[in-house]
């Protein structure tokens, strides 16, 4: 179905459209989420503008018949005149406005802090490393994005296993887990795959953010992408990862969102040797009951030595 | 509100109850594997059919879309095959379950002019009072967001309104949405609290 224009959607929130058209918006909206959201957001404008006195008068007769005979609606321009009411009474007008920005520098904030605990994470495992009798590990290449560390505390994937990697492998392989596993004495055989984290904040397109550089030092080592979202919109998410001439690397499929420092964010480890020097894409997907939706494009620079 | 009047599209007395909660659990299982995702897709469903029937000026459209629901589920309790999603399905039953309630009541009779269930167009001082412990209710930041989208006049919650979606990062109609979200869920805590005082009383 071409998209629908305010106009026509408003008659069909109103009863006003014959019944051909009615019954084919009707089934689009069924199966269609933006869409039925779309008549949801009319629906509340007319309302919203009928409680102000804005509403046209041939408009407003007609919402007026619906509200008698369709209670929902009816509760819910009570609901918003009520609403409005407790917002006049107990907020200033000055600080509406700034509620949103407010709201995003609430998150750059927590991402900022999730990021700094990653980095303090990881930074912690290269402390560890460094100080016990083995021969020293390289130290970490300080970049401004990625925070390479050695771990040999953790079963991961092998540097060459098969992808996709599933998001069961990811649950035993948490910055907390990390950190714990790290106070533990291992056992001498334990195996040793080296852990590079690295953290991308999601952005809806693909020219709001520069890329970001990974530096990989050691080939052998696996990657954990952590992928701050704005909010848990979705409860699964999948990830695609495309290589610098565009082919896909591998895709993740139904992945949970996970926590870092309460901030939503979704995992993927990927063998490093897996991904080649120069700038890979990563595309966030949502999943819902209809399919999926794309929701942030993410590009960084994978550096190779 | 009035329910539906029993001969015309409630469930048959000789209904199995059995195949319609057996139906209920291939639902379940067919919107999704996840018993806690699908009880929310099967809320999702619901709804969406409560405002279909809304849409069309129905009075009873709770009433429809369980009795729409109960219909499928019924259905697949005596297995009947359906291909493919569900939803498409539920929506050719809501249409025969419409048709049936215009058919027996006659949509001018009914829909436009029957005696409709009162309809408020103000909150009573009972709804005002369940309105405030619900806000209470919401974490801080659902609940700052929801009193400043209706704060200010017509005029002036246009440009606030813009400056708070692009605050959040999010399109105009997207932040309706999540008002709309919000408000839903007042609603529903309100409903449960009009429904325990009636109990009480």
């Amino acid at each position: 179905m071409q998209e629908l224009e305010l106009s026509t959607i408003r008659r069909f929130v109103l009863g006003d459209l014959d019944d051909e058209t009615r019954r084919s918006i009707e089934s689009e909206a069924l199966e269609n989420d933006a869409l039925f959201e779309r008549i949801e957001a009319v629906e509340d404008e007319l309302l919203e503008e009928y409680i102000a006195g804005d509403l046209p008068g041939s408009e407003r007769k007609i919402l007026e018949e619906t509200l008698d005979t369709v209670p929902g609606r009816s509760r819910r321009a009570a609901l918003m005149r009520a609403l409005a009411g407790r917002s006049s009474a107990s907020r200033e007008p000055s600080a509406v406005a700034e509620l949103g920005v407010r709201a995003r520098y609430a998150n750059q904030a927590r991402f900022a802090i999730a990021a700094a605990f990653a980095t303090a994470a990881v930074a912690a495992i290269a402390f560890f490393q460094l100080t016990r009798s083995e021969p020293p590990a390289a130290p970490p290449t300080p970049t401004a994005s990625a925070t390479p560390a050695a771990s040999d505390t953790e079963t991961l994937p092998a540097p060459n296993s098969a992808i996709p990697v599933t998001s069961s492998a990811l649950a035993a392989h948490r910055p907390d887990s990390t950190l714990l596993a790290a106070r533990k004495p291992q056992p001498p055989h334990a195996p040793s795959v080296p852990v590079v984290t690295f953290l991308l904040v999601a952005t809806t397109s693909r020219s709001e953010s520069a890329a970001r550089k990974l530096i990989i030092d050691k080939p052998d080592s696996v990657v954990d992408l952590q992928i701050a979202i704005d909010d848990d919109e979705f409860s699964h998410y999948n990830v695609e990862l495309r290589a610098p001439d565009g082919t896909t690397l591998s895709t993740h499929r139904d992945i949970p969102v996970s926590a870092l420092l309460d901030a939503p964010v979704i995992r993927v480890s990927v063998p490093a040797s897996s991904l080649r020097s120069g700038r890979h894409e990563l595309v966030l997907a949502g999943v819902h009951e209809r399919g999926t939706e794309e929701i942030a494009y993410l590009e960084f620079d994978v550096v190779k030595r | 509100m009035s329910k539906v009047p029993p001969n015309s599209i409630s469930t048959n007395a000789a209904t199995d109850a059995s195949a319609i909660e057996r139906g209920l659990e291939i639902l379940i299982a067919r919107l999704d594997p996840d018993v806690g995702i699908a009880s929310r897709k099967y809320q999702q469903l619901r709804r969406r059919l409560v405002r279909l029937f809304e849409w069309r000026g129905a009075w009873v459209a709770d009433d429809l879309a369980d009795e729409t629901l109960t219909r499928v589920a019924r259905k697949l309790g005596e297995g009947t095959s359906v291909d493919g999603d569900v939803e498409p399905f539920a929506r050719g039953v809501a249409r025969l379950v419409f048709l049936e309630f215009l058919r027996e009541q006659d949509r001018e009779q009914r829909v436009k002019s029957s005696p409709a269930p009162p309809s408020s167009s103000a909150l009573d001082e009972h709804d005002l009072e369940c309105l405030d412990r619900c806000l209470d209710q919401l974490a801080a930041s659902d609940r700052d967001m929801i009193l400043a989208y209706y704060s200010g006049d017509s005029a002036g919650r246009i440009e606030s309104r813009r400056t708070m979606a692009t605050g959040f990062g999010v399109t105009p109609t997207a932040l309706r949405i999540r008002a709309l979200r919000i408000r839903e869920r007042l609603e529903a805590c309100m409903q449960e609290s009009r429904t325990a005082k009636a109990g009480a009383e």
